[in-house]
């Protein structure tokens, strides 16, 4: 909403700059977007007046003129048919563009000398306006620029208002605030015009048959208007606030608009059938062509204003192409009405169309303000068209709507704000609001019209604090209580992640749950995935059913920065569909991709592969306190036959595998790339909290054994053997080496393993291990054909 | 024949002295250990002494086996001190580059976003504050209806929604985890809910369709306007220091009333007025109030009984502030040179 500082004046005192004002608002709730000098971009556009007028030798259309513009006198032709000595007119001067783009040229027109142009109206960029020139007020001075002419010094405050106060949709209503701040009176303005006598109730009739939705319809009349450009005092108030001027009588239904905040609609009365007005709802399907020639297709919740045959406009939002103003209309058949916010709101959004209008109805304007914005328009149509008002209003208003009682406890105040206001105060804010009010400490608040907000004791409180100032209210920090506050388990399962995987190198991320169709497809293991009805894009149509995409999408954004070397995790919600319902839980991802140790002057590269990241998932489900796990085989769409899965109890913990070629090659990644996934639930039921075990006292022995077995024995198999004939005090098993060659055969391998023996008791003897160990090889040996290497 | 002990004294005196003297000389281990041989060894000088026990009388005895373990310490503990120090020499000797880089550790990286989440959860924690979290998918009930939200509403258009089918939508705010909580338990409340949220907000550098929310709740008996005020005061100083000031100004949410914008004074030029804070010398943070009635009616709270306070704020702007983030996209780049930096 735009007001201009000086508008605002007119209606109360202030003794505020513009910035204090801006200031000020902003305290008040009315945030103010932006300040700004009121500009017109008028370069080059000098005031001139027109000294003699010849028509044109070659061309009788034609007028050439001498124009004064102070300085000199301009020779110009001119082909607007309104032009006449002692016009002030703006002349722009050779070199001057205009907006429309055109550069103004010392030419010839027909064999005479022009040295300039006088414009029109939308030639200046002010108005659609171009069937002549633009006359100025006769009281202008000529020779100045007509920047200069036009009232400056003036300032555009743009206030964001917020939907619950409708009645600053309207420059009183925000006058109002400011009078209450500055305690100084709010001046309406006065109504002071004539009726000619015609009466209106011999002009049209008004019927409403859903009062429901048109609690009041009220018109008048104005006869033998001239539709013409408006005066430049109304062309110049609403293109300050960015209203741009269409002709003298939409241009004063807009001004009243915005200074009462009531929404106007002016018909040609000439095409109005049969006399008659009935606001009715639409028929189901019923089409309807608006005065910005749009079709709409309506329900039957839709109202409608209809004159006896059809629809005229579609109330509250916008006005038929049918009954529109034009430059023949002769008489004016003037709306002022109110409709139900909740409808209003729902036809603006089903046809798509959201107006002035509709803006402020949907919000809720005064109901009893109707005749004073009708009556105001209809003097000030009659003051620019040369109109006649008939005598009287058409007044629907089956079932008036009467200022709310509300109840306001002056202890509840204190209570609320936590400071006390004085009961005067109390009474004298809301006295300069518009409420009226009674009584003493316990006040009967009668609240006006114009502010639907207010309907209860705390909406009360709010209007108090308000005035009272937010600034004036201590700051009280006696509810602080310091204590230390338990953490779920879902909490400190996230943290200890976190900590654990930030330890091992992986860096944390936060991606979108958002992605696409395609993204979510792969990765959704052929269920539907959770789509958004309305997204911005397709690229952000689907809730992730995994997080490894958003991942792969974090890599490809880094290999294209040339950060190819990356260990990456992310912890966030994933979603499934199930039926009706969509399932979200928190899962933990990371990827490993490119070298995990980067070449250095004292350390070469390796690439990372799945042992690492076998080797972090290990240690991870280690610190999370996971107990009797297990590996187990793994399929999945998007990882390859090397994947894993982790679980527990028969129950999918979660898995770890490279991520198929394909699937990279969709995200462009044309490295190998390594992924792990868990349910964050399933890991937090891990013992977080664990017991300390001794540490031993008594010597190691360690034994390192080389066997050799065919090269497909998985090396698990032999560890689980090792691990069952080890007896008691095998508590440690490493492989330390591969080994393929000739040497021990084809098809075969090497594992080298490295065995500790220990008891916490006593000292063990070589004798014990030896004998451990010899019942392990033989085991080997009876299980697998294992040799020891020789 | 008794040896005069006196004697022997002074000869162990002149020992001692050309110990010394040898001792200082010492240019190499080699040295030194030749050196430990002739006094310290099995056949060396002080095991000489020893020998003449036998022949100092019995009363001299102890006197001597005294001095003579006093000496062979003291000779001990030079020749230590000694070899300490030639290591030490030699190992200055040798051509050690230290300005070669170090060996860089493998470590991970926060993303700032969640750090600045946890520091919100410790600073709230230590005053008292529980954590509690909802779902991203929510009900038109809980992201709208009960936060007196209604269908037909203006207010809906504040916030542009991402809707799911079934009426199902994404959550616009954390302001659902009030609700939710408030239906589970009774007064008094003193809660914050941080976590993601969905607005239909064209990303650009400071708008992004998902973001990070905490929202504040605080319900008890006597629970005040001003109390809003300190407790966001309270909370601003321990994350930006003892000088930032906040400002409350009247504003409109549907759930709370009176409802509040808060601004922080701008961190960049302290209050001054600068390019960040757009002149105006305060940075806009999110929006509070005192918890709507209507709010407290579909949970079951008597609104006569208990007020209370509620808050949101934006985690991405507090983060940006904090750290002099220009662009909200860094945070979901994910960039790992943005990464390296936290």
């Amino acid at each position: 909403m735009k007001v201009t500082y000086n508008w605002l004046k007119s209606y109360t005192d202030f003794d505020l700059t513009p910035e204090e004002l801006a200031d000020s608002l902003t305290m008040l709730g009315l945030e103010v977007e932006s300040l700004q000098p009121v500009s017109w971009d008028f370069d080059g556009i000098i005031i001139g007046k027109v000294t003699q007028k010849f028509v044109h030798e070659n061309e009788e259309r034609l007028s050439v003129c001498e124009v004064d513009i102070g300085s000199k006198t301009l020779n110009i032709v001119c082909g607007a048919p309104n032009v006449e000595v002692g016009q002030k007119v703006p002349v722009a001067i050779e070199g001057t563009r205009l907006p429309n783009g055109t550069v103004i040229k010392h030419t010839k027109i027909r064999g005479v000398d022009s040295q300039g142009m006088i414009c029109s109206e939308a030639e200046l960029g002010i108005s659609s306006r171009s069937d002549g020139i633009m006359v100025l007020d006769d009281k202008v001075e000529f020779g100045q620029k007509l920047r200069d002419a036009l009232e400056d010094g003036d300032s555009v405050i743009d206030i964001d208002v917020t939907p619950n106060r409708p009645d600053c949709f309207g420059i009183i209503g925000i006058a109002r605030d400011i009078s209450a701040l500055s305690r100084s009176t709010l001046k309406k303005p006065a109504l002071d015009f004539s009726e000619n006598g015609r009466s209106i109730s011999d002009l049209i009739k008004i019927n409403i048959l859903n009062p429901e939705k048109c609690p009041r319809y009220a018109a008048r009349f104005v006869g033998d208007v001239e539709v013409k450009p408006s005066p430049w005092w109304l062309v110049q108030k609403l293109e300050a606030i960015g209203i741009r001027s269409i002709n003298n009588i939409v241009d004063v239904t807009n001004y009243v608009m915005m200074e009462t905040g009531q929404p106007l609609h002016a018909f040609d009365y000439a095409l109005i059938r049969g006399q008659e007005i009935n606001v009715k709802t639409a028929a189901k399907g019923e089409k309807f062509t608006t005065l910005d020639d749009v079709t709409h297709t309506l329900n039957s919740e839709c109202l409608m204003i209809c004159d006896r045959e059809d629809a005229v406009a579609i109330g509250g939002v916008m006005g038929g192409l049918n009954s529109e103003v034009s430059d023949s209309t002769k008489n004016i058949l003037l709306e002022a009405a109110y409709f139900d916010p909740v409808n209003i709101r729902r036809t603006s959004k089903l046809i798509g169309c959201s107006t002035e209008a509709s803006r402020r109805f949907e919000r809720g304007v005064d109901p009893n303000g109707t005749l004073f914005a009708l009556d105001r328009a209809a003097q000030l149509i009659a003051e620019v068209s040369g109109g006649k008002i008939a005598t009287g209003c058409i007044d629907v208003y089956p079932t008036p709507i009467r200022p709310k009682m509300v109840e306001l406890r002056s202890e509840r105040v204190k209570h609320l704000l936590g400071v006390a206001v004085p009961s005067a105060e109390i009474k004298s804010i809301l006295g300069r609001l518009g409420f009226k009010v009674s009584g003493e400490e316990i006040f009967q608040v009668e609240v006006p019209t114009f502010r639907p907000d207010v309907t209860r004791e705390v909406d009360l409180i709010e209007e108090v604090a308000r005035l009272f100032g937010y600034d004036n209210i201590p700051a009280d920090t006696t509810a602080l209580i310091e204590q230390a506050v338990s953490k779920s388990t879902h909490e400190q399962c996230t943290t200890k992640i976190t900590s654990t995987l930030i330890s091992f190198g992986f860096s944390e991320t936060v991606t979108y749950n958002l992605i696409s169709r395609k993204e979510a497809e792969v990765f959704s293991s052929n269920r539907p995935t959770a789509q958004v009805i309305n997204p911005l894009s397709e690229d952000l149509s689907n809730l992730r059913p995994s997080l490894i995409p958003g991942l792969l999408k974090t890599v490809q954004w880094n290999i294209n920065r040339q950060n190819s070397n990356l260990k990456l995790f992310e912890i966030g919600s994933v979603f499934r569909k199930t039926g009706k319902n969509i399932e979200e839980r928190t899962s933990i991802a990371g990827i490993l991709t490119g070298y995990s140790v980067e070449n250095a002057w004292n350390i070469k590269a390796r690439n990372s592969d799945i042992y690492d990241l076998k080797g972090y998932v290990q240690e991870l489900l280690a610190r999370m306190g996971i107990l009797n796990w297990y590996f187990d085989t793994h399929t999945s769409d998007f990882t390859n036959k090397q994947s894993i899965s982790v679980k527990k109890n028969n129950d999918l913990l979660g898995f770890l595998g490279e991520v198929k070629t394909v699937v990279l090659e969709q995200f462009g990644i044309e490295q190998p790339l390594f992924a792990f996934n868990f349910d964050l639930e399933k890991l937090a039921t891990g013992q977080l909290q664990r017991a300390f075990s001794p540490v031993p006292k008594f010597p190691p022995i360690k034994r390192d054994v080389a066997i050799v077995v065919d090269e497909k024995m998985p090396a698990q198999s032999l560890l689980d053997e090792i691990k069952e004939k080890g007896g008691e005090f095998l508590k440690n098993t490493k492989v330390f080496d591969i080994f393929q060659g000739e040497s021990i055969g084809a098809e075969k391998k090497s594992l080298a393993f490295n065995l500790t023996f220990y008891s916490l008791e006593r000292t063990l003897t070589e004798e014990e291990v030896e004998s451990q160990m010899k019942q392990i090889l033989e085991a080997l040996e009876a299980k697998f054909s294992a040799k020891l290497r020789s | 024949m008794a040896e005069s002990f006196e004697i022997i004294l002074s000869e162990l005196g002149a020992l001692e002295g050309a110990f010394k003297s040898e001792s200082d000389e010492v240019k190499g281990p080699q040295a030194l250990e030749e050196i430990r041989i002739k006094y310290l060894g099995r056949k060396g000088s002080v095991a000489q002494y020893f020998k003449k026990m036998g022949s100092v009388s019995t009363a001299d005895k102890p006197k001597l086996g005294n001095t003579l373990n006093k000496l062979k310490d003291e000779f001990q503990t030079e020749i230590d001190r000694i070899q300490v120090s030639l290591q030490t020499k030699s190992e200055d000797n040798g051509f050690i580059d230290l300005t070669l880089p170090g060996t860089p550790p493998q470590v991970g990286y926060r993303n700032p976003l969640m750090l600045v989440m946890d520091e919100i959860k410790e600073i709230f924690s230590s005053m008292g504050f529980s954590t509690e979290t909802g779902p991203l998918v929510e009900t038109e009930f809980y992201n709208f209806e009960a936060l007196n939200v209604p269908a037909d509403h203006p207010s809906r258009d504040l916030q542009d929604t991402f809707y799911l089918e079934n009426d199902l939508l994404l959550r616009t705010h954390t302001s659902p985890v009030q609700i939710r909580t408030m239906q589970k338990q009774k007064p008094p409340v003193r809660i914050i809910a941080l976590g993601r949220c969905f607005r239909k907000d064209t990303p650009d550098a400071s708008h992004s369709p998902e973001f990070h929310q905490c929202e504040g709740l605080v319900v008890d008996k006597g629970i005040a306007f001003s109390h809003l005020k300190g407790t966001l005061l309270a909370f601003a100083r321990k994350l930006f220091g003892p000088n930032i000031q906040v400002r409350f100004r009247p504003s409109f949410f549907p759930f709370t009333e009176p409802s509040a914008e808060y601004d922080f004074s701008c961190i960049i030029c302290s209050g001054k007025g600068c390019r960040t804070c757009k002149k105006t010398g305060w940075l806009e943070i999110s929006g509070a109030g005192m918890v709507d009635p209507a709010v407290f009616g579909y949970v079951d709270y008597d609104a006569e009984i208990y007020t209370g306070f509620a808050w949101g704020m934006g985690i991405e702007r507090i983060a940006m502030m904090k750290y002099g983030i220009d662009d909200i996209r860094h945070f979901y780049e994910n960039d790992f040179r943005f990464l390296k930096q936290f």
